[in-house]
């Protein structure tokens, strides 16, 4: 073979790949199919059947893997529970009131329901349910109560836990613990830039949002007060998995967080939310087609990439963009410009696992003044806070059909512009994280 | 209350006019089945828990006794993350048979979405074949390392846990999808057939993390 032929393959098989995922193929199976057939063209039949004996059990026994049911389960637990309606009462008591405070209300409960679900969809939904009659009662406007609540939602995957964070951690060999205390800080920068979203909206526009009343001081106490058990989960869950940045040792590892996690959060729903067996069953059952969907995409990459790594192609591209002595920042606001164009097609965790074998040697080596791990860790939370544009962006912008599912006298139209806004707001997000990389280090140094 | 799902949260674009065919006694049987194991799967998650708690209490409980000036040193449970991964691992593939009944696999349907059923059917029949296929691979293979480890006796470093009976029941798992992915290829024949999607048992999807 020439030294060609392998990166031949590599390009030909992701051209098929795009192929594939056009023709409706489910990408967990386009992954597997292609990677299949271009293992086998490069190594034979024997190796590539040696890979599947070892690697697909491998794969979903993988103890950092683990984490990710684990999530997905506290997840459901969290939507069944009835805490969501504390969370928003709670956060309406804060900031209800206010010019735009329902909005504000509805962004920061999804904030805070996203500490305990790492689904943007499922805080967007379950906020939604809870959030939105509220907002459309009081006569806020159609584009603004859909807005916030799908851009609210989008917080789910970047406030701990988070699913993809955890795919990112361990297709990069970074530490979960750390990558989910940086994504802290550029998660109030959300909320922050939301906030802004909304006070901007309503300054424009004060007939989308009419003054809601304040509660007496007694009443307003209470429902602040009544979020307490999430404030807990989040605590124990946060604290025990980020113990040495807190008390200098680590009280348990992230899979032990996300037991303990989803083991108190169905206590909370149990006691506080009365779920019952019925809801216990619901909470599995989505637990399970949402793993079985999770893991056959990790499968079929972990299939996909031992091609794609074999082909050599990562390291041929990462040499070609490094060696062309482009400045780096430019190199990464490209790399952004794709990932806003490829969440116009697809979800963000197989945009992760497509591009991040890619992207990431390329990102490595280049200098942006960084360690490695802070460059590695940066990048990942630059990377979750683009595919998660994707989910409130056109077309695909799964976050918006969620909110229109619920909300049938608002049009899509609507819908489409009142995320606007907030787009705007993630656009500066992206770009202050790239011009401070800080922002999303200072908390890990 | 529960997941975006039911509300058609997938993407996948409804035929308002085909009205879809109630699923027959045949759909329902491989629905429950792909169901129970999805339960039984979810079920180990369960087991997880409770063993990832009973072990960070465990080796919490000297130090909490140690607080109140006591010197009590329970054994922890040993080797919980070996039970973590096996169960994890089990209850994942258990999971894979009801997803692909239940359409729930993330597919890019953009350029698709508009097309007619029949069309539609055609192309997801040529993906439930591949499902087939690549399931088809994985049952043998876990067998196959299910057989090697049996005769070697391989087992985790500190339970002793067969690891052959993990491989087993992997591959029964494996063995399921690859006749819920036949089931789901007669499914989309009859979709082609009839012009008519055949309804899932309630409707809907699982959604993206």
């Amino acid at each position: 073979m020439t030294a060609t032929d392998p990166l031949i393959l590599g390009a030909g098989g992701f051209l098929a790949l795009l192929l594939l995922l056009a023709l409706r193929v489910p990408i967990a199976v386009a992954l597997a199919a292609i990677g299949s057939f271009g293992f086998i063209a490069m190594a034979g039949l024997a190796p590539y059947l040696a890979f599947v004996k070892g690697g697909v059990f491998e794969v979903a026994s993988n103890y950092s893997f683990s984490v990710i049911p684990l999530f997905l389960l506290m997840g459901n637990l969290a939507a069944g529970s009835g805490l969501a309606r504390r969370l928003f009462e709670g956060m309406n008591a804060l900031v209800g009131h206010r010019s735009g405070g329902l909005a504000m209300a509805a962004v920061g409960s999804c904030a805070a329901f996203g500490t305990i679900c790492g689904s943007s969809l499922a805080t967007a939904a379950t906020m939604a349910r809870v959030a939105l009659p509220q907002m459309r009662r009081l006569g806020y406007s159609g584009a603004l109560s859909t807005g916030s609540l799908a851009a609210g939602g989008a917080l789910g995957i970047l406030v701990p836990p988070s699913v993809p964070l955890v795919v990112y951690a361990l297709l990069t060999e970074q530490n979960v613990a750390k990558l989910f205390l940086a994504a802290f800080l550029p998660a109030a920068l959300a909320i922050l830039g939301f906030f802004v979203a909304i006070r901007v909206t309503v300054a424009l526009d004060p007939a989308s949002a009419p003054r809601a009343p304040r509660g007496t001081a007694r009443s307003r106490l209470a429902a602040v007060a009544d979020i307490w058990p999430v404030v807990a989960i989040f605590l124990v869950v946060f604290v025990g998995m980020n113990g040495d940045f807190f008390f200098g040792r680590s009280l348990f590892s992230p899979t032990e967080g996300a037991a303990i996690g989803a083991l108190s959060t169905g206590i909370a729903a149990a006691t506080a939310g009365r779920m019952r067996l019925k809801g216990l069953i619901f909470a599995l059952e989505q637990t399970a087609l949402q793993s079985a969907m999770i893991f056959l995409i990790l499968i079929g990459a972990e299939i996909y990439n031992a091609f794609l790594a074999r082909t050599r192609l990562p390291d041929e591209i990462a040499a070609v963009i490094v060696g062309a002595g482009i400045a780096p920042v430019l190199v990464v606001v490209a790399i952004v410009a794709l990932y806003i164009l490829l969440g116009c097609l697809m979800d963000s965790l197989s945009m992760i696992l497509l591009t991040v074998p890619v992207f990431f040697p390329v990102v490595m080596g280049l200098d942006f003044g960084l360690g490695r791990e802070e460059t590695a860790i940066w990048f990942g939370i630059l990377v979750l806070i683009v595919v998660e544009l994707g989910l409130i962006h056109p077309p695909v912008g799964l976050n918006i059909y969620v909110i229109q599912g619920f909300a049938r006298d608002v049009t899509m139209a609507e819908t489409m512009r009142g995320v606007v806004p907030f787009l705007l707001a993630e656009f500066v997000r992206v770009a202050l994280i790239i011009a401070f990389p800080a922002i999303a280090l200072a908390l890990i140094r | 209350m529960g997941g975006a799902g039911e509300n058609g949260a997938d993407g996948e674009a409804v035929d308002p006019g085909a009205a879809a065919l109630a699923p027959d006694a045949a759909d329902r049987l491989v629905e429950r089945v792909a169901l129970a194991a999805a339960l039984a799967g979810s079920g180990l998650l369960l087991l997880a828990i409770a063993v990832s708690a009973v072990s960070i209490v465990g080796r919490s409980l000297p130090e909490l006794a140690g607080l109140l000036g006591l010197d009590w040193r329970p054994h922890p449970l040993p080797g919980d993350t070996e039970i973590v991964q096996l169960a994890t691992g089990v209850a994942v593939f258990a999971c894979l048979p009801y997803c692909q009944v239940r359409r729930g696999h993330v597919i890019v349907d953009i350029l698709t979405r508009h097309l007619p059923l029949r069309a539609r059917s055609t192309l997801d029949l040529v993906a439930n074949l591949l499902v087939v296929a690549f399931a088809a691979v994985m049952t043998a293979e876990l067998s196959v390392g299910a057989a090697e480890r049996q005769a070697y006796g391989a087992s985790t470093m500190v339970l002793r846990l067969p690891e052959a009976d993990a491989y087993r029941l992997a591959a029964l798992a494996s063995g399921l999808l690859a006749v819920a992915a036949l089931y789901t290829c007669w499914r989309s024949v009859r979709e082609i057939r009839s012009g008519h999607p055949v309804a899932v048992l309630d409707g809907g999807a699982a959604t993206e993390p």
